[in-house]
């Protein structure tokens, strides 16, 4: 999952980010001002954006504007440390689906980012389900036909990722940028190499029946077998 | 007790005056009614009398000539209001009279009132109040050759005052009735004329922190003594309306600046929290939390400042101060951080001057105009500190970078407080939009002022002019 955050306090942003990379295994890039947050915002795929109020360049609410303005249903957290009802009232209504005020516990940030992600898959339920798969959410654990498998966070990451496009083909472009951000190394070679892994680690019996590579377009998880 | 209302006021007042015109006006009508009434009553006597002593002397003293003479007097029938008695002067008995001896009149008309009679050919005239319902009478004498002839006829009053009595009752019916008309309408006037403040009170009963503004107190139709008020209390609205959104702004602004560090000391702490990690991890974590702290400090410190200024309107403690060497220290104070930051910081000009006032106050005021310099400048460029003589017995501080181009509607807001220029650093390496408020409140505290100015050619200037201490010896 790839998360932005636009917030100009960069130690907040950092701390921020770092939570969401190591308990969550998302992708996160920061934009410390309005201007760079919406570029961001509208050019790469991402499925969550934290969004700070008082940014310099550009206010946080124009940024939101733009940004639905563009047609993007992209699930947008907003943070505000302004004691103004008005703020969080009209940032709702310019579409905006929950708001933290600061300071925030970083668990509740945590999970409301889950809960965002999954209903921007449609996914509402914090454990997906995907044939003999069941990957729970909340504590990223993965097991498979009930028993448990160990996953490294990337490998985690990517099959949540094919989990909530349950039944879609998934380019490995989209995994790269999904996946690994900004400082994606696009070596080609690594999605392939995480993808084995995870076959290997998720046994032989789901392995390949389960998560089926396309050949020349990408990968899917579940779905109906050609 | 509370004043009756105006209305009631007014309507009394009315009502008085009304009342004593009316008073005094049917009072000179009855007065000159009766007068004339009288002298028409008094006129219509004396023709009878005349033609009363006509008779008598036509016939000469011949007896039996009551009847006729009764039918001049108009004395007949059962309509007795005309009496009469004549006379002649010497003679025991009446020549001719409607009274009977014994009678009530025969007594009143001989026990003639005053002491002389008319001179002859005159006529007197009286009243006989005793004699039935009252009479007006004519005592008319003339020489006859029978002798010095009297004439008397009376005639009843009652007609008279009944005629009178009609009028004023008329006249006291009318007044009473325009009195409470009148009153009735000052009541209604003052009452319709004063709504407005009704109306206006009634509205402002529901105004609140969340209501507040003109709009509360409608502009509606109103006597122009009122408009004023209802006006006044519009822009008193408006007023407030300002200063408790600007309070408001200011308090969501403080809690931004305020939250802000906590919200970042936390988020680093817990997320460091979260799994164990190396000790420098830890280290560092726990480094960046005390900054975020130590920016807790100071925000709340310039925010307490602030308060404490608002609070204290003008400058209790004040002490001489030798303005060039705080100008000095505060320039010493801020060598390194020019220094580290490949800036130049110069003194030039630096006049002897004196002020009173806070020198830690005052410290900081320059101080966070250097800061303010330093950060916003052109990196690696120079800030120029001086101080001079404004001429108006104020000493002018002035602190000078190379910045420039401020853009000008944003001069006016750069005191306002927590007003940041959106410039295109990140606000990390900007400061908390207090700094500049503080300097103001400061200079303001010490009866003097601060005005930026800035164009792209010569930098941005900031002035500050104090009160020079009036005990400063000459130079």
């Amino acid at each position: 999952m790839r998360v932005l955050i636009i917030e100009d306090e960069a130690p907040l942003a950092r701390s921020v980010a770092r939570a969401l990379r190591e308990e969550s295994s998302y992708a996160v890039d920061i934009a410390l001002n309005g201007e760079d947050g919406l570029h961001l915002a509208l050019t790469e795929p991402y499925d969550l954006v934290l969004l700070d109020l008082q940014l310099p360049k550009l206010d946080g609410l124009r940024v939101l504007r733009e940004v639905r303005a563009r047609g993007s249903r992209i699930p947008v957290l907003i943070l505000t440390a302004r004691d103004l009802k008005s703020d969080v009232v009209s940032g709702l209504d310019l579409g905006a689906d929950d708001y933290l005020t600061k300071p925030f516990d970083i668990l509740e940030l945590l999970a409301r980012c889950r809960a965002l992600i999954r209903r921007g898959y449609d996914r509402p339920d914090p454990i997906l389900r995907c044939g003999a798969i069941e990957i729970d959410t909340r504590a990223r654990s993965v097991r498979v036909s009930g028993k448990r498998v160990e996953l490294s966070a990337m490998e985690y990451r990517l099959l949540e990722y094919l989990a909530l496009r349950e039944g879609e083909l998934v380019t490995r472009e989209e995994i790269e940028t999904r996946l690994y951000g900004q400082d994606a190394l696009h070596d080609s070679n690594v999605v392939e190499v995480h993808i084995s892994n995870l076959r290997k680690r998720l046994g032989p019996e789901v392995a390949h029946s389960a998560l089926r590579t396309v050949r020349g377009q990408g990968y899917m998880l579940g779905g109906d077998a050609e | 007790m509370s004043p009756l209302p105006l209305r009631w006021r007014v309507s009394l007042a009315v009502g008085f005056l009304l009342t004593a015109v009316v008073g005094a006006n049917t009072i000179g009508a009855y007065v000159d009614l009766r007068e004339f009434l009288t002298s028409q009553m008094d006129g219509a006597l004396t023709s009878t009398a005349r033609q009363i002593m006509e008779a008598f002397e036509d016939r000469g003293g011949g007896e039996d000539t009551t009847e006729d003479l009764a039918a001049i007097a108009g004395y007949t029938g059962r309509s007795r209001t005309t009496r009469f008695r004549v006379w002649v002067d010497g003679e025991t008995s009446d020549y001719a009279g409607s009274e009977t001896p014994g009678g009530e009149g025969y007594a009143a008309l001989r026990a003639l009132p005053g002491s002389a009679p008319p001179l002859p050919d005159r006529e007197r005239y009286f009243d006989l109040p005793d004699l039935g319902e009252g009479y007006r009478a004519v005592w008319l004498r003339r020489p006859t050759a029978s002798g010095l002839a009297n004439v008397i006829v009376a005639s009843t009053t009652v007609h008279l005052r009944h005629e009178i009595e009609e009028i004023v009752r008329l006249r006291l019916i009318s007044g009473a009735m325009i009195l409470l008309l009148s009153v009735a309408a000052a009541a209604v006037i003052v009452w319709r004329g004063l709504r407005p403040v009704a109306r206006t009170a009634e509205a402002l009963r529901g105004v609140t922190l969340r209501n507040l503004g003109p709009e509360a107190v409608e502009r509606f139709p109103a006597p122009a003594e009122l408009r004023p008020l209802v006006e006044a209390v519009r822009t008193m609205l408006a007023r407030l309306e300002e200063s408790v959104s600007r309070e408001r702004r200011f308090t969501a602004d403080a809690s931004h600046e305020l939250r802000t560090p906590i919200a970042t000391a936390k988020s680093i702490l817990q997320t460091i929290r979260l799994r164990p990690r190396q000790s420098e991890d830890y280290c560092r974590a726990i480094d960046d939390a005390l900054a975020e702290l130590d920016r807790l400090r100071r925000r709340t410190e310039q925010l307490l400042l602030l308060a404490r200024l608002d609070e204290a309107g003008a400058l209790t403690e004040a002490a001489p101060v030798e303005l060039d060497r705080v100008v000095v220290d505060v320039a010493a104070h801020f060598a390194a951080l020019a220094e580290a930051q490949g800036s130049r910081l110069l003194c030039a000009d630096l006049l002897p001057v004196r002020v009173r006032g806070s020198r830690e106050l005052l410290e900081q005021l320059l101080g966070n105009l250097v800061d303010n310099a330093l950060r916003h400048g052109p990196e690696k460029g120079t800030v120029t500190l001086a101080l001079s003589r404004a001429g108006n017995g104020r000493a002018a501080i002035t602190v000078h970078d190379e910045g420039g181009a401020i853009p000008p509607e944003a001069l006016a807001q750069l005191t306002d407080r927590f007003f940041r220029l959106d410039s295109s650093r990140s606000r990390s390496t900007g400061g908390s939009g207090l700094g500049l408020s503080i300097a103001r409140e400061i200079a303001l505290h010490h009866g003097g002022s601060l005005l930026v100015s800035s164009d792209p050619a010569s930098g941005t200037v900031c002035r500050v002019e104090l009160p020079l201490d009036r005990e400063e010896p000459g130079p």
